[in-house]
């Protein structure tokens, strides 16, 4: 099976497969003299100009900066001095990770002054290899509230149609990724904000091993849960920039010292060998499941195969206990932070967030101890499932960006988080891999992950990248209708 | 000697008052309406197979 350039769109809202810049042909481009970073950054911004109010994409931008950068970096290019695999491409941060540009709002009004600290050790690196920070994208209200139109930030919009939510927490980095006002974006995942967004927006988005990339300079929302990652338009893409990306750093003491490969040297486009186990959670999601959704997880593993991959169906253990695991850990390390200012500051924050964060301090501590115990449990179980695969594919989510209507009416009703696959894999700690893999019959994008064992990122992304040889379902642009929407 | 088994509401309370909090009364009917739901859910954690005896997954280093 040879997957196909054909599918269901959104009619009119999609721009023809080859408008899509990637950051690896930017480079190139870059290299061979046939574009100049002034221009992609120009190009960036007008892609901004246009659609980040209607969609809801920055918190910030930072427009005169990124010009200036960006004739730094033209400048260096011209001289021949050289040059980091990120030089020139136009970038952008969530806004829980702080950069030296301006304030990390969080998006919230609590001001947390330990969320702006100068650039977090994540930006260093970005920086290091030669990316731009065009600005601060959108998220959930310290990463884990809900769309809130009564706070003064943007309702982070997907923008395949703007009557439905970019998912969380990294919204912005999900939608500006899609659009085309940055290349790259870094996101944070706790319980699926890489992943979710990346789903609903119909972009590539990396969740790391936890512990492979230093968390110094983001906002806490689970201690021993929060990752940072790339999310960008192709595997590829998200193998530049974790090149830059992983690795210890000190000011971090969950990061581990392991050696870290070049991942772009591991993108062979091929599978041979490669034995992936196949669970599509349909027993999860059930009657909620979208119709397009496993005929098109199915055309996903077909492709892999075509790759060269062994498919087996394997199923993921204790994955109810798990899921759960995840939600109490990541509420009871997010309460324990936020306790001083929820004390004094309670109408600050967003309804969404408040109630979330509340609902953290009706767990006890043994309650917590013991979801760490039932952690270490699930570790020992997948790693049993690891011994007879290398990858297991599942769906993202079991539907396409929720409408907003449906978020009002879910709240943050169990049935949601049904249909999202995602916080099973925070609670394990394994590097999991979003891809886009279709449409349902309204135009929403749909996505396969794909997880490893710890610290094998490198297959991956090559798996990733595979899969993306064979398909363009990461190349579509979307392109709003904006007056229909207005 | 006979005791009343507190109420869904009163063991919200409980935590939310020990911690200082003051949500309103809506947020709090929410919570309690969540609470045995969640309940349920933390009751699977004591009951995994395997789980019984198990180290939890936190570490601590001894050196600063």
């Amino acid at each position: 099976m040879t997957a196909t350039t054909t599918g269901p769109t959104m009619e009119g809202t999609a721009e023809a497969v080859g408008a899509a810049r990637t950051i690896a042909d930017s480079a190139a481009a870059l290299r061979a003299g046939e574009t100049t970073s002034v221009a992609l950054v120009r190009e960036a911004l007008a892609v901004a100009d246009k659609y980040d109010a209607p969609v809801g994409v920055f918190i910030d931008r930072y427009r005169d900066s990124a010009l200036a950068a960006a004739e730094m970096a033209d400048a260096a290019l011209a001289s021949g001095a050289p040059v980091g695999p990120l030089h020139g491409i136009p970038l952008g941060i969530k806004d829980i990770i702080s950069t030296t540009e301006g304030p990390t709002t969080c998006q919230s009004l609590v001001h947390d002054p330990a969320a702006s600290v100068g650039d977090a050790v994540v930006v260093q690196r970005l920086r290091a290899a030669g990316g731009i920070v065009m600005g601060k994208l959108s998220t959930c209200e310290f990463a884990i509230g809900a769309p809130d139109a009564s706070k003064p930030f943007p309702v982070p919009k997907t923008p395949w149609s703007l009557d439905h939510w970019a998912g969380g927490s990294s919204s912005g980095s999900g939608s500006s990724v899609a659009l085309g006002a940055v290349q790259g974006a870094l996101g944070t995942d706790t319980g699926g904000s890489i992943r979710m967004p990346a789903a609903y927006c119909g972009i590539t988005g990396l969740m790391p091993t936890f512990g492979r990339v230093p968390k110094s300079g983001c906002a806490p929302l689970g201690y021993s849960l929060d990752h940072i990652g790339p999310m960008a338009r192709t595997a590829r893409d998200c193998a530049v920039m974790f090149d830059v990306l992983a690795g210890p750093d000190a000011s971090d003491p969950t990061t581990l010292d392991v050696p870290v490969p070049v991942y772009t040297d591991a993108l062979t486009g091929d599978l041979a060998g490669v034995r992936i186990g196949v669970d599509s959670l349909a027993r999860i999601g059930g009657d909620l499941q979208d119709p397009a959704l496993l005929p098109a997880f199915e055309a996903a593993v077909e492709a892999l195969a075509e790759r060269g991959a062994q498919v087996v169906e394997v199923e993921l253990p204790f994955y109810e206990e798990l899921s759960f695991a995840d939600w109490l850990i990541m509420l009871s390390e997010a309460a324990a932070y936020h306790l001083p200012d929820l004390q004094t500051k309670w109408e600050l924050y967003g309804a969404p967030t408040r109630a979330t964060l509340a609902n953290g301090l009706l767990y006890s501590a043994a309650d917590y101890v013991q979801a760490q115990r039932a952690r270490r449990v699930g570790q020992k179980a997948i790693a049993k499932v690891y011994e007879q695969v290398d990858l297991i594919a599942t769906p993202t989510c079991a539907t396409g960006a929720p409408s907003f209507a449906h978020l009002d009416e879910f709240g943050v009703a169990a049935d949601f988080f049904r249909t999202i696959y995602t916080g099973y894999w925070d609670t394990t700690g394994n590097p999991v891999l979003s891809l886009p893999m279709g449409f349902t019959g309204n135009g929403l994008p749909l996505s396969l992950q794909l997880a490893g064992r710890p610290f094998e990122e490198a297959l991956l992304l090559r798996a990733g990248d595979a899969y993306q040889q064979l398909t363009d379902w990461h190349l579509r642009v979307p392109r709003p209708a904006l007056e229909a929407s207005a | 000697m006979s005791q009343t088994a507190p109420t869904d509401r009163q063991i919200v309370d409980a935590p939310l008052t020990l911690h200082g909090i003051t949500p309103s009364e809506d947020e709090i009917a929410k919570l309690v309406e969540a609470y045995p739901t969640t309940r349920a859910a933390v009751a699977t954690l004591y009951t995994m197979e395997g789980v019984r005896y198990e180290e939890p997954a936190v570490t601590f280093d001894p050196r600063v």
